[in-house]
């Protein structure tokens, strides 16, 4: 009797090494070694935890942050000409584009790090993406803060899209979620809230028959932001 | 007859709540809420003002904003590119934006884990940063000589790329290297098209001599020379030479 028990043990225990043994990169060197190649959809990467559910995500947020950064760009671009000269409102945009295209490479390098590609081509609908679809950016300046601010929120919920995802999906990535808290949604509440103040100052100094003054005077204010 | 009268409440209050819904986003907006706000605020107090405005319709650019100041006249004799330069201009714009868009794809694949080479890597992001730079640049030249004052909306589309798998390290180093043939070429020209009329676009044609030229010269006999010491290792060391490229690069 215990002997058959000890023939079913190993028995179970040996068919259950077989079903697992796809799953473990140690299996596929012993087959790398004699083929001399890793097969193409081998189990041997980076990818771990909730990966699956948060790449199309991630890949569209990249995708988003490249589109904000073209549109600050030409932003800053409107108040550098020299009708509306203004370059501390230009210095605001051109910071924002940078910094949105700063992030988009620190996000591709996070999502191959967890073994993840990147797809530029390929627009995923996801609330973590924006259109592509420009608006016009031939603003004036209380506008063009109103648009920042619009903007802001947007790659901030997108962020916090992401960031659900990472933490509610049938696998959890705290990983993912950790890095899109610590380097992307502390961050985005400090700018929401510049932009808020700024909008709403401005809106206020605004308030007076010609507010030409007020608008220089509150461009020479950012330029020393 | 009873369930007729549930089902049809229930379709009610189902399109209540979708109108309810697709009103949400509209309402959030601030900049839709700056608009609203704006055309009260000319309807009611100030409408001397917004008649004006009408009147110059089609000078202003923002139309009817509040808050948007009148462009004053000044001479604009000190405006003097030609037309065709700065489509030109414009174009090449486009074409840096292009390239740096590759080198972010490029990028973009050798982080990758299974492809795992680092160096490749953060030469290309470097690239990538290095191209957009270049675009900016050429937006603030125009600014400088007092374009641009209209048509920004669409001055970059966002692009698409052409590739974003390579079969190894020198295949990525020679598609970059055609990529910088080509922007060369692209900026040769919009030099002969700056230089070309009567009208001479001497500084434009001296910047971009100097400075564009000289970077894209300098840039392509780095990447030759970097693609000829690694394909020199391709044929009988292939992934190892590769790897320590990589390690150095």
């Amino acid at each position: 009797m215990k002997l058959f028990i000890a023939i079913a043990l190993v028995a179970s225990l040996g068919s259950l090494a077989l079903a697992k043994e796809e799953e473990y990169c140690q299996n596929s060197v012993l087959t790398a070694c004699s083929s001399s190649t890793f097969s193409a959809n081998s189990i041997c990467n980076a990818r771990f935890a909730g990966i699956d559910h948060v790449e199309p995500e991630v890949q569209a947020y990249i995708n988003s942050q490249l589109t904000k950064s073209y549109d600050y760009l030409l932003l800053a671009t409107h108040f550098n000409s020299y009708q509306k000269n203004r370059p501390g409102f230009q210095k605001l945009y051109q910071g924002l584009s940078d910094r949105s295209f700063e992030d988009s490479i620190a996000l591709i390098k996070q999502i191959t790090r967890r073994g993840g590609i990147v797809d530029f081509n390929t627009r995923h609908e996801s609330p973590a993406s924006v259109s592509t679809q420009r608006n016009t950016l031939e603003v004036d300046e209380l506008h063009s803060l109103a648009l920042a601010l619009d903007n802001e929120k947007q790659l901030a919920a997108g962020a916090t899209h992401v960031h659900t995802r990472a933490t509610h999906a049938t696998e959890r990535d705290p990983e993912l979620a950790h890095y899109i808290e610590e380097n992307f949604l502390g961050k985005q509440a400090e700018t929401v809230r510049k932009l808020s103040g700024y909008a709403n100052d401005l809106a206020k100094l605004m308030k007076v028959p010609d507010p030409s003054l007020s608008v220089y005077l509150f461009d020479e204010y950012l330029q020393k932001q | 007859m009873v369930k007729l009268i549930a089902s049809l409440m229930l379709l009610a209050v189902v399109a209540q709540a979708y109108g309810d819904f697709k009103s949400k986003p509209e309402s959030k907006s601030v900049l839709r809420e700056l608009k609203n706000e704006a055309s009260r605020q000319n309807q009611n107090q100030n409408p001397n003002r917004n008649e004006k405005k009408n009147h110059n319709h089609g000078e202003g650019q923002d139309q009817g904003c509040k808050g948007s100041l009148e462009v004053p006249e000044i001479p604009k004799g000190w405006i003097d590119m030609n037309q065709k330069c700065i489509n030109k201009m414009r174009h090449q714009i486009q074409e840096e934006i292009n390239a740096s868009y590759q080198y972010l794809a490029m990028g973009a694949y050798f982080a990758r884990d299974t492809v795992n080479r680092p160096g490749f890597a953060e030469h290309f992001f470097t690239a990538a940063k290095e191209e957009r730079e270049h675009g900016s640049k050429l937006i603030e030249y125009l600014s400088m000589r007092g374009q641009l004052t209209d048509s920004i909306t669409n001055l970059i589309t966002v692009p698409t790329v052409a590739k974003q798998e390579w079969n190894n390290g020198a295949a990525a180093l020679e598609e970059a290297l055609e990529l910088e043939t080509k922007v060369t070429r692209s900026i040769r020209d919009v030099i002969k098209t700056c230089e070309g009329s009567k009208d001479n676009d001497y500084h434009l044609v001296d910047y971009l001599t100097g400075v564009y030229l000289e970077e894209q010269l300098h840039g392509q006999r780095d990447l030759a020379g970097k693609l000829t010491t690694l394909k020199k290792m391709l044929s009988t060391h292939g992934e190892l030479g590769e790897f320590l490229f990589d390690k150095n690069l």
